[in-house]
């Protein structure tokens, strides 16, 4: 039973991440999208003879990533059914690596073959910083009030869960004393919420993207991602509020390690709707603004390596917008960029070596 | 008003900030008593020191064009002495420029034109 809820764990994980990359790095319509694979759309690439070059990249590109997806689906299904735990968690754990390189790769090879194109029709970078006097500071969207009373939910929950281990109320009918196994759960479930609140006051004071002369449009264009972003935030904290009271609840009627395992499950599927959600409504925004007369003024192709990294020495910004996906990213020519880069190189590093250890020994 | 920045410019990018403005005035495209924003919030948004764009502040406050307080951050002035008369900097720099349009061959007609198109912006 274990066994199969964890496998469906990562399959909730990893099939939605899987079809939202899929939709985001890989449209067909190019044409209608402001960057294409990282590589801001231009008016050049519109005209007759380009277009039919681009098409063909994207064609390719976009067939390969159909083709990974796919096996994605394939491969994820089929580990659903690999029947002895430590093999089941080591084939997903060397899938995830494997997929999320595979994944990158046509959309690295895109990038790379656009920005040739580019250098082919004679367009250089111009290097025009633009922003906008008027919304300069001042667009802002996040409901902070929401966001601090969500987590501070999430620590009465918390503080809850420890006077429930500790025996300071009389709620422990069904736990195991000396565990703290709700302490735990609800302890994950805030850090999480914790983690989040920095990163919505980050890309809500983050830059404003121009996309127009218009100091209006881009006010509402920039708003409106912002604003996208956090709402997502805060439902995400209510999700784990709300999974954090669910497990306390279990906990105290039931101590049963399956019913803990479906709240985890529904926990993610509830974050990979909300991500779903947050795509579309980023979809619709972009739809909206940047398809129609506006168009990116900023030329910082150059910057982004492989479209999806960005080292710019000459930006003080520590976090940009991600050109691939949605969120936010670090410029790793930042003093702290460079450090979050040289520790998250060791942590995968690390983990790689641990997953090597583990397959030898097993 | 759209600021734009030029990296590869000799131009330095305060000047480059103090110029935009000033032009932003001159065109009506920053009114008179018009908040500008602070220090910070600029170069947050430009992505550069704040030591420069308080330096294109300072320059916009000493000749007269805007007005900076702590409590309110920097305003476009209501009223910008008009002295009626173009410096002496400025006198030159239209010198380098009627210069170089002469050698390049652009009729006294042409660069009329051009100012009064100018002019009318």
């Amino acid at each position: 039973m274990e066994n199969f809820f964890l496998g469906l764990i990562m399959y909730i994980c990893i099939v939605p991440a899987a079809v939202i990359l899929y939709v985001l790095l890989y449209p067909r319509n190019w044409k209608k999208k402001a960057r294409i694979f990282g590589v801001n759309n231009r008016p050049e690439f519109l005209e007759e003879m380009s277009a039919e070059h681009i098409d063909g990249i994207v064609r390719s590109h976009h067939r390969q990533a159909t083709v990974m997806l796919v096996c994605t689906l394939v491969i994820t299904t089929a580990l659903l059914f690999v029947p002895v735990l430590t093999v089941k968690m080591i084939a997903w754990t060397i899938f995830v690596y494997v997929f999320l390189l595979a994944f990158a790769v046509p959309y690295a090879l895109g990038n790379s073959e656009i920005k040739k194109y580019k250098k082919v029709l004679g367009i250089v970078s111009e290097k025009v910083l633009y922003a906008d006097l008027k919304n300069a500071g001042n667009i802002h969207a996040l409901n902070v009030s929401g966001l601090a009373a969500a987590n501070l939910v999430g620590l009465i929950l918390f503080v809850l869960a420890v006077l429930c281990d500790v025996e300071l109320l009389p709620l422990k009918a069904a736990m195991n004393p000396g565990t703290f196994l709700s302490t735990g759960f609800a302890g994950m479930f805030f850090f999480t919420s914790l983690v989040l609140a920095p990163i919505a006051v980050l890309i809500d004071r983050s830059k404003n993207q121009i996309i127009s002369e218009n100091s209006d449009i881009n006010a509402n264009y920039n708003r409106a991602r912002k604003k996208v972003f956090g709402d997502y935030t805060i439902a995400l904290t209510w999700v784990n509020n709300a999974a954090a009271l669910i497990t306390l609840l279990i906990l105290i009627r039931v101590r049963s390690e399956a019913a803990t395992l479906v709240i985890l499950t529904l926990y993610l599927l509830a974050i990979m709707l909300f991500t779903g959600k947050l795509v579309k409504d980023i979809i619709a925004v972009e739809k909206r603004y940047v398809n129609g007369e506006a168009k990116l003024l900023e030329d910082d192709d150059d910057h982004w390596i492989l479209g999806m990294f960005y080292y710019n020495p000459g930006d003080m910004h520590l976090n940009v917008p991600k050109r691939a996906g949605v969120g936010m990213t670090i410029n790793m020519a930042h003093p702290a960029g460079k450090a979050i880069t040289v520790i998250s190189i060791l942590v995968i590093l690390g983990s790689l070596i641990s997953l090597i250890g583990s397959v030898i020994l097993w | 008003m759209i600021i734009k920045i030029n990296e590869y410019s000799d131009v330095p990018i305060y000047l480059q900030i103090r110029n935009q403005i000033v032009m932003g005035i001159s065109s009506g495209e920053l009114e008179a008593g018009e908040q500008l924003p602070t220090v910070r919030a600029l170069s947050m948004e430009i992505g550069i020191n704040t030591m420069t764009v308080s330096k294109a502040y300072q320059i916009l406050k000493s000749e007269g064009f805007i007005l900076t307080d702590r409590k309110n951050g920097a305003r476009v002035r209501m009223q910008i002495h008009q002295s009626g008369t173009v410096s002496g900097e400025n006198k030159d720099e239209l010198r380098r420029i009627v210069s170089e349009a002469k050698i390049s061959g652009v009729t006294k007609e042409d660069f009329d034109k051009l100012i009064e198109e100018m002019w009318g912006e």
